[in-house]
């Protein structure tokens, strides 16, 4: 019944749709449309969401909670290479490539999560090309503005670090 | 053919296919005495009437066709006995006179590969409407509705949200084989369907000899992807060399096989295929609810008018705008 009732709550997806940055630029259609192919996914903490080497066939939005995400095989705090916080999405190389998970992504603590299927994702493309547009552009904001931003951080400090230690000129 | 012409004139064939929907309704609705029946197959058609759309849509366009075509034979084949008792005089008249013409034609025809379609259609579409128990045409029925309606999405939401984590990327690579699968599979049949009935229809009117193993084997060869429905018309001019029949027959192989291939072109066509035409919905829920209010069962009828007049209307304002006119050189 819990099912049944959380799956009719269309208003309670819309609402968490609504809370996701990355799909701030839809219209209220795309989100209506957006809703029926995102499913809401818990995970307690230390549950994996998906294993290195695994199908790369779902993208996820974090609601709540955070995800680590590990190089290999091992969720072990050592492997860690990034965090993904509420409002951020992880595993987005699904809409892009059939190509196998490169990392292993771990609940930090109890989180919730938007899956969305790489094969309603393609289907999005098909049907509703604008939309699936916007949810790209979107992506594509992230990753350079964002991503890349801290990506050129790290490097310059690495590179300022090595420079006191006399290392590189 | 540019994106607004292509809309109008998609416009103006839905509004002639919601039309012969409703021709199609009314003649059910006349003849049949069964009351769940009658509400099965009226929710089926217009849900395909009002769903479908030959130039967006050109696969569903081709299933609500043929279902639309099997319901028109049985009603005209099988259907004298039961009329309903409340039809007019004339249809009942009109059906008993078509019924004995059916025998009688049926019988007169020499051409042992149209009787042998002839039954088969009938027999099917006698089948799905009759010999099936009510709760079983029902469950087809309300399958086909509930594939339609958009509801499938949300059944497929139920599924994966009853799965545990563990295995929730799995099956979401399954669902994704078999709607692959699934998809090859429907365009493989119903490419080898309308083909083979094509190739059915060239061969009867060709009057080639071996009508049947070629038929059969054309529609083997229509199985097999992308090559096949090539294979088709090599393997039966093969033949036609092998025999050395005389010029007409030749001219008729190839005109037959220019109207295949603009058809399938047209049916087939990657842009109408893939663009999937967004039903009215709220359309659809305004008349099933005044349909079933102020007249019953009846009432659902006035889908496809009302679909007729959406449609024209969408068509005639296309028209009116400055970009496009279907009248301009």
């Amino acid at each position: 019944m819990k099912i049944l009732r959380n799956l009719f709550k269309k208003s309670e997806k819309a609402r968490l749709i609504d809370q996701l940055p990355l799909l701030k630029s839809l219209d209220g259609q795309e989100k209506n449309v957006l809703q029926n192919l995102l499913h809401r996914r818990e995970f307690g903490k230390g549950n994996i969401l998906f294993t290195a080497r695994d199908p790369a066939v779902a993208a996820y939005f974090v609601l709540k909670g955070s995800v680590g995400l590990y190089q290999g095989m091992e969720a072990t705090p050592q492997n860690r290479i990034q965090l993904v916080r509420p409002g951020e999405i992880l595993g987005y190389s699904a809409f892009f490539s059939d190509a196998p998970r490169n990392a292993t992504a771990a609940a930090m603590e109890n989180t919730a999560c938007l899956a969305m299927l790489r094969k309603d994702f393609t289907d999005l493309c098909c049907q509703r090309p604008k939309c699936a547009l916007k949810i790209l552009l979107s992506l594509y904001d992230v990753l350079y503005h964002h991503d890349l931003a801290e990506l050129r951080e790290k490097y310059n400090q690495l590179t300022q670090q090595l420079a006191k230690a006399n290392i590189i000129v | 053919m540019n994106g607004l012409k292509a809309k109008a004139i998609a416009y103006l064939i839905s509004s002639l296919c919601a039309f012969l929907a409703l021709l199609v309704l009314f003649l059910i609705y006349s003849v049949s005495n069964h009351a769940g029946q009658l509400i099965v197959w009226t929710i089926l058609l217009t849900l395909l009437s009002s769903h479908t759309n030959p130039l967006l849509n050109g696969k569903k366009w081709l299933f609500s066709s043929s279902a639309i075509f099997l319901v028109v034979v049985t009603v005209y084949f099988f259907l004298p006995g039961i009329i309903h008792s409340s039809a007019p005089d004339a249809w009942q008249t009109a059906i008993a006179s078509a019924n004995a013409f059916r025998f009688d034609g049926i019988k007169a025809v020499p051409d042992l590969l149209f009787r042998v379609n002839a039954l088969v259609l009938c027999s099917s579409a006698f089948l799905i409407t009759h010999a099936l128990p009510g709760p079983v045409i029902s469950l087809i029925g309300l399958s086909l509705a509930l594939f339609l309606s958009g509801l499938r999405t949300q059944v497929k939401q139920l599924v994966f949200a009853s799965l545990p984590n563990s295995v929730f990327e799995r099956a979401a690579i399954y669902v994704t084989g078999i709607s692959v699968f699934g998809a090859l599979v429907r365009e493989m049949v119903f490419t080898a369907l309308l083909s083979g009935l094509l190739w059915g229809c060239a061969l009867w009117l060709l009057d080639y000899p071996l009508k049947l193993p070629l038929l059969g084997m054309s529609v083997f060869f229509a199985l097999i992807p992308f090559y096949g429905f090539w294979l088709a018309p090599v393997f039966i001019l093969f033949n036609l060399a092998i025999h050395s029949f005389d010029h007409t027959q030749f001219a008729g192989f190839f005109i037959t096989l220019a109207v295949l291939w603009l058809m399938r072109f047209l049916l087939f066509h990657e842009k109408w295929a893939k663009t999937r035409h967004q039903p009215d919905k709220f359309l659809l829920f305004i008349m099933i609810v005044f349909g079933y209010i102020f007249h019953q069962a009846f009432g659902l009828f006035f889908l496809p008018l009302f679909a007729t007049g959406f449609y024209l209307t969408q068509a005639f304002l296309l028209l009116l705008t400055k970009k496009f006119s279907i009248l301009a050189p």
